[in-house]
């Protein structure tokens, strides 16, 4: 099920109808329950590797605090189940592919097996939680949970299941411990940002899409098209994603629980760096305290230092997709903060004013983007190799028309970020709290309004459900 | 529940945010205001022959040579790029019925299986300019088609009776289109040009490999069999508008894109729908003529491989034979 299908509109009033008439043990239950028919709704045997997660990371987390002898035994046995988890149904296609690909050019012949399994959605996001989970409890920042029922449900909670955010056990399970408060203030905030992430979807994210695909499917796109199309997905990926964890969110708030913020106006980002600190702050969070710190982290020299960067990102990229040109993506992110990093040792940032800043730091984002959106590295050439000066009159205006169109669509966006910004808080007092109930029901009211007015006519899955 | 006030306020909160909406939804204008001018362009013209297509005549018939080809009538196109089945009865029933012109011959030129798809080409950009030919109420409308954009289930159908603006989406969209269209092109080109270019930019042939398959597989109608049924396409009310405003119909099916030898492939499902085609036309005192087994229609005359267009330069070639075969349906 999605939170964009009309199966949702039914399935969430039912659930919270039932949770909210229940006592604390019973609402758990109900909310593993409800997790397990939202996940499985479409494909349920995607249940089972889900319950497979589970119960692994779940044992060998008691397991641990039981034979503590033996804890790096049951941390590397949990992790050794999650990556090849992700292995089977992730990454074996892509290394056989690759494989082959090498045996054909070293004149042999390819591996006569066939390996193409469905993806189950979220995968890549419960996989991750798990493991963060289990190092928590390795390194003692987290008590093993003792209940299966708490610790299925911190797994597998519906709204954040499928694309996040990445949760911690330690924010979490306290939360799935204690009674939770029939909160109106809450549910309106939540109300209200559940309709902004659906806007934020079917209405920005779905009616940018059609340029997206129909720029990505020209063969030999022209300079000013194909980066009027890259506008178009920096707009729609961050649109979809971010409007994903708004419903995420918001949902949660209506059952009584807090999830984390993962977005925090990402192309208002100063710096490379400070891009992964807004954009997908659970992933960034995740691969800073798992794999950069792990790996040691700002210790052990410059050198050191970048390798495990360039490393970190390489693997973020790789979680991505198994596909080469997410490798390179990841890659490019590693060697920009790499370059940011030297930039800012010989004193060269500071010259900037924070307009230009944020606007070199949106181009490189947006370069990011055509390595992530286009999987062909040879188009990917082509792409890079359209010279600005060999475009003739009309490309120009055709370019000039999508970008027109990506920022209509995108017009929301700004209003936004302007609405929600330092200078609307501090100089303005513009806060959710602060519009009273009449200014709330009317922005809420507006934006279903524009989601009935202007939600495009065809809709497509979230974009990191694939991941 | 409500036992506090923040209960009620976030009562008031829910039927605010449902109800504002919904009303203002229900207030909205709910299609595009009925065009009459092709009325008045009927009434002034008098056009013995009417002709309606879609894009295929662009370049496909001359109106002016195939006047003259067929005795000196005056002859009328009424097409745009996309127009289908619904667009064509309407254009029948509010335009030329209408006007009580009483052409001699209305001729529809379709491809394959159109006829009896009748949602095809109904949304998106050609909702307005099918709209454009409607008036408000049209009960054959509601009958063929209103089921489909009332939602395929009773939660769509529930949805799209409070919010009937939802219906209307593709209206809005093509506004902002425009009005992107416009924007940019105050700034030094016409929005004919623009729209040509963008046109070009995204035209078929400039697709890869895969998008270009999987679009060309997406314009394909689907496989049907032929089913007259009032309730299942726009024919029999076709037929019917044309019997009422006492109108001679002719059906005629135009080639599509054929191979080096000049025949088209068909496959036995697609032959035997057509014959079953034919003979409910013809029972329907209608004509009915198959274009695509004329062997003078090579493939030379098409705009390039894969398009079932023809090229300008064959417009001349292609207006004399389309002549040849209408001559015979009107009187000398």
């Amino acid at each position: 099920m999605t939170f964009h299908s009309l199966s949702y509109l039914v399935f969430l009033p039912v659930v919270l109808a039932l949770y909210w008439a229940l006592p604390r043990r019973g609402q758990n239950v109900l909310l593993v329950v409800a997790s397990y028919v939202f996940y499985g709704w479409e494909h349920p045997w995607f249940l089972l590797p889900l319950w497979g997660s589970t119960l692994v990371d779940y044992s060998c987390a008691l397991g641990m605090e039981r034979f503590p002898v033996r804890r790096r035994l049951f941390l590397v046995t949990s992790i050794i189940g999650s990556v090849a988890l992700l292995g089977t149904f992730k990454y074996a296609g892509f290394v056989l592919e690759n494989v082959n690909a090498l045996l054909t050019q070293f004149g042999s012949d390819p591996l006569r097996v066939v390996f193409r399994l469905v993806l189950p959605a979220g995968l890549s996001f419960y996989t991750f939680q798990s493991i963060g989970y289990v190092v928590d409890v390795y390194v003692g920042r987290v008590r093993a949970e003792h209940n299966l029922l708490d610790y299925a449900l911190y797994v597998s909670f519906f709204p954040q299941l499928v694309a996040g955010p990445i949760e911690r056990a330690g924010h979490m399970l306290p939360q799935y411990h204690s009674d939770r408060i029939f909160d109106p203030v809450g549910w309106r905030a939540g109300l209200g940002l559940m309709l902004w992430g659906f806007f934020k979807k079917v209405v920005i994210a779905d009616n940018t899409a059609p340029i997206v695909n129909k720029v990505f499917a020209l063969s030999h796109p022209s300079f000013p098209v194909i980066w009027a199309g890259v506008l178009a997905f920096a707009v729609q990926i961050y649109a979809d994603f971010s409007g994903y964890t708004d419903i995420a969110r918001g949902t949660a708030r209506l059952l009584g629980i807090e999830l984390m913020r993962n977005f925090n106006h990402p192309y208002i980002a100063t710096s490379p760096a400070d891009f992964w600190r807004r954009w997908h702050i659970s992933l960034s969070s995740w691969l800073r305290d798992f794999i950069y710190i792990p790996l040691g982290g700002n210790r052990g020299g410059p050198a050191r230092a970048s390798f495990n960067l360039i490393a970190t990102f390489a693997i973020s990229g790789l979680w991505h997709g198994a596909s080469w040109n997410y490798v390179l993506w990841g890659l490019y992110w590693g060697f920009l903060i790499l370059a940011q990093r030297f930039l800012r040792w010989l004193g060269v940032t500071q010259w900037f004013p924070w307009l230009a800043k944020v606007v070199i730091t949106f181009g490189l984002t947006c370069v990011g983007w055509l390595l992530f959106r286009e999987r062909n590295l040879n188009k990917i050439l082509n792409d890079f190799a359209q010279l600005a000066v060999a475009t003739s009159t009309d490309q120009w205006w055709v370019g000039a028309y999508l970008a027109t169109l990506v920022i209509v669509y995108a017009a929301p966006l700004l209003i936004h970020l302007v609405a929600t910004s330092d200078f609307a808080r501090r100089r303005l007092a513009i806060t959710w709290p602060s519009l009273g109930l009449i200014g709330e029901a009317g922005v809420a009211a507006l934006l279903l309004f524009g989601i009935v007015f202007a939600r495009s006519v065809t809709t497509s899955d979230f974009i990191y459900f694939q991941f | 529940m409500f036992r506090t006030k923040e209960s009620w306020r976030l009562l008031i909160f829910v039927v605010v945010v449902v109800i504002v909406p919904a009303v203002a939804s229900h207030l909205a204008p709910m299609k595009a205001h009925f065009d009459a001018k092709p009325i008045a362009r009927l009434r002034a013209k008098k056009p013995q022959v009417v002709i309606l297509s879609d894009s295929m005549v662009d370049n496909g018939v001359d109106p002016e040579l195939l006047g003259k080809l067929l005795d000196g009538r005056r002859v009328e196109l009424l097409w745009y790029g996309g127009a289908a089945s619904a667009s064509w009865y309407f254009r029948l029933k509010n335009y030329i019925v209408a006007s009580h012109i009483r052409p001699e011959l209305v001729c529809i030129f379709f491809r394959d299986r159109v006829l009896t798809d009748p949602r095809f080409r109904t949304e998106g950009s050609y909702r307005s300019k099918l709209e454009a030919a409607m008036h408000e109420d049209e009960p054959i409308y509601r009958l063929v088609l209103g089921q489909h954009l009332a939602g395929e289930g009773d939660l769509h159908r529930w949805v799209d009776r409070l919010y009937p603006l939802n219906a209307r989406r593709h209206a809005q969209h093509e506004r902002i289109e425009q009005t992107s269209m416009r924007l940019v092109a105050n700034a030094g080109v016409t929005v004919p040009e623009l729209r040509r270019w963008i046109n070009e930019t995204f035209a078929l042939t400039n697709l890869a490999g895969g998008a270009a398959e999987e679009a060309a597989a997406f314009s394909k109608e689907k496989q049907t069999e032929f089913d007259p049924d009032p309730r299942r396409s726009f024919l029999r009310h076709i037929v019917a508008a044309g019997t009422e405003g006492c109108i001679p119909l002719c059906f005629l099916r135009v080639k599509r894109h054929p191979g080096a030898d000049g025949f088209v492939q068909q496959d036995e499902q697609l032959r035997r729908y057509i014959a079953n085609l034919r003979n409910w036309i013809e029972s329907q005192s209608c004509y009915f003529i198959d274009d695509t087994d004329n062997p003078e229609r090579t493939q030379d005359m098409y705009l390039q491989p894969g398009d079932d267009h023809m090229g300008p330069w064959a417009k001349e070639r292609s207006t004399e034979l389309y002549a040849d075969e209408l001559r015979p349906l009107l009187s000398p």
